[in-house]
């Protein structure tokens, strides 16, 4: 399978079958595979250039010019040994990084939020989710369990079922709604997980917070 | 010759008469189905979409809401008001309050004001168009106030409450009751502290201020401590009345669910008609009675008594399950003695806060949802003692969150 952008792209937006996902690691690890193609030549020269241009940038002038007027043929060697390499170098750590981010949903993730007036929002895979105020929340994928003190909105993007630190019971939630998750360690109401359609169930003062927290 | 004419005469009549009947009869369906129904029913199923069905009959009967109208859209919930046919809801994020009025099963909205930074507590009708809204700014640290006449959607008055801040560890206020009496406004609150996670919780004090009306300064603050949170949000729920005598009555609400003070006892309070303060001699406390439990939600139901729903603490877990599980009980009280008359025999009722009791002459419609039992609307008899169930809602309702009087 001929490794390309496109495909790179799927890679780490984690769109790819099992087949492409062993092409992109097996052209990552191994230095024999072929270059990277590019969708035309056109492509392959616009980013050579861009290259150029950043090496350049960081070269003295001076020496540039007159490498050029002296030397032309083996500047041009150089140039392209040093290209290549630092392609290969970005496009490595490019794919480390966005490798590394792609896998944090899919495992473990720790969110604080030290603020006592914003939201913070983050999108995921399987949910959508905005900390409260003063809220951390570590959220361990592989088996669903939640260590939460503060309040999160929750909206799941696929069914998904969550356990509790503290808690024995486990929570299902449904793909579409949304969630209001709020724990405390301490006080006598441990954990509280209601849909927001049935926010007015919740105590009046604890609605109008959730409801000025999270602007809904 | 004259009877030919006589004769044509009466069959021209007859004609005209049949086309009148016709004409009557196909209009009468649709007229039927927008003709006011006396009851109006707030449903809600178990995907927390709404439904207003209205009926003529509590008595018998089987009501479908997907059958007979369409789920509310998300800007009209259950803290509605109804009076005389209409509907009035303030959406929250918009801070409008539109009047509904009913056309073809469903709410059309008929007029709207827009009001401003105000978030609602309490309503009172001064008359049949004049309906005050008491409530709070965003912070709930103000207390505000619209008067409204309703029929022209306008507002004849507003401004702020003057009633105490939270001060100190406290930064949020509850209104929990307004009631007015001539030129005398009696507001009922309490404060809260910060609220941290799901920890939430209440003053050891409850306040009353009346204030002068329409000014609404401040002429006097009595604070009590026999217990906290006074009354409720009253267009979710009523825990408050005046009686014959024009006594008044509230229930305090530090239960879980409402001001989180369990420490302290749900309890009926009165202002006597020609008091101006809380009755120092009066302390029904219901937490020590035979119910020994919280409770929330209080409606007159005459002669001196109320009825009072109140929480199996036994039967529930916490919060999350306090709405979803059957577990509210219905006790008659005499409200004058303070005693405990009985528990009804009712299936348990589920939903944490529900306006579900409606008092007609000597009946008393109860609505009540069992997850085992069903769905309907149980009629007691003031006299007889008898309970008999009534109308029954089916379909997908899971839970009867209103029942109000809509004529």
């Amino acid at each position: 399978m001929k490794v390309n952008a496109d495909l790179l792209r799927k890679y780490h937006n984690n769109q790819c079958t099992p087949s492409e996902r062993i092409a992109v690691e097996d052209w990552l690890l191994n230095s024999e595979v072929d270059a990277l193609a590019f969708h035309t030549e056109k492509d392959k020269d616009v980013i050579k250039d861009a290259i150029w241009k950043d090496v350049a940038s960081v070269l003295p002038p001076k020496a540039i010019s007159t490498e050029q007027l002296l030397k032309p043929a083996a500047y041009y060697v150089w140039k392209g040994a040093v290209a290549a390499t630092l392609f290969i170098a970005l496009l490595g750590s490019a794919i480390y990084y966005f490798n590394r981010n792609s896998e944090k949903p899919a495992g473990f993730m720790v969110f604080r939020n030290t603020s006592a007036l914003k939201v913070n929002h983050i999108n995921s895979r399987s949910y959508s989710l905005t900390i409260g105020t003063e809220t951390s929340a570590e959220i361990n994928e592989h088996n669903g369990v939640i260590d939460l003190a503060g309040s999160i909105l929750i909206s799941p993007k696929k069914d998904i079922e969550l356990k509790f630190d503290d808690s024995n019971s486990k929570v299902h939630l449904k793909k579409g709604q949304t969630y209001i998750i709020i724990n405390s360690k301490s006080g006598n109401h441990s954990l509280i997980v209601v849909n927001e359609k049935n926010l007015i169930n919740l105590s009046p003062v604890i609605q109008k917070k959730l409801i000025q927290e999270f602007d809904i | 010759m004259k009877r030919t004419i006589a004769w044509q005469l009466s069959t021209v009549v007859f004609v005209l008469l049949l086309g009148i009947l016709l004409f009557a009869a196909c209009k009468n369906p649709s007229s039927r189905a927008d003709k006011p129904q006396k009851y109006s029913l707030h449903l809600m199923d178990m995907d927390a979409r709404e439904y207003i069905v209205t009926t003529d009959d509590l008595d018998s009967g089987l009501i479908k809401p997907e059958e007979v109208t369409e789920a509310l859209p998300d800007t009209i919930s259950r803290n509605i008001i109804v009076k005389n046919g209409y509907y009035y809801s303030l959406q929250r994020k918009s801070d409008i309050l539109t009047r509904y009025a009913l056309k073809d099963r469903k709410l059309f909205p008929i007029g709207h004001l827009q009001l401003h930074n105000f978030s609602l507590e309490n309503f009172l009708w001064f008359g049949r168009d004049s309906l005050l809204l008491s409530g709070l700014n965003y912070s709930s640290d103000t207390a505000k106030y619209y008067l409204i006449d309703t029929k022209n959607m306008q507002v004849l008055a507003n401004g702020l409450l003057d009633i105490e801040k939270p001060t100190g560890k406290f930064v949020s206020t509850s209104i929990g009751f307004v009631e007015k009496r001539k030129d005398t406004l009696f507001v009922g609150y309490t404060f809260h502290p910060p609220i941290q996670g799901a920890s939430y919780t209440s003053s050891d004090t409850m306040y009353v201020s009346r204030l002068v009306y329409p000014e609404m300064k401040s002429i006097g603050l009595q604070k009590e401590w026999r217990s906290t949170y006074p009354g409720g949000i009253n267009n979710v729920q009523h825990n408050e009345f005046t009686d014959e005598h024009g006594d008044f009555y509230f229930m305090s609400c530090p239960g879980i669910a409402m001001g989180n003070r369990p420490d302290l006892p749900t309890a009926v309070f009165r202002i006597k008609a020609n008091s101006s303060i809380v009755d120092p001699d009066y302390f029904f406390n219901l937490s020590s009675s035979v119910i020994h439990n919280h409770a929330y939600g209080l409606w007159y139901i005459g002669h001196g008594k109320a009825i009072v729903r109140s929480e199996r603490k036994d039967l529930y877990k916490g919060l999350s399950d306090h709405w979803s599980t059957p577990h509210f009980e219905f006790y008659v009280l005499d409200i004058i003695h303070q005693k405990v008359i009985k528990k009804l025999d009712l299936p348990l009722d589920k939903g944490t806060r529900k306006e579900c009791i409606l008092v007609k002459g000597d009946n008393v419609y109860i609505a009540v949802n069992s997850p085992t039992d069903g769905n309907y609307i149980w009629k007691y008899n003031l006299k007889t003692e008898q309970l008999t169930r009534g109308l029954q809602l089916g379909g997908v309702s899971a839970f009867i969150v209103r029942l109000d009087r809509l004529q």
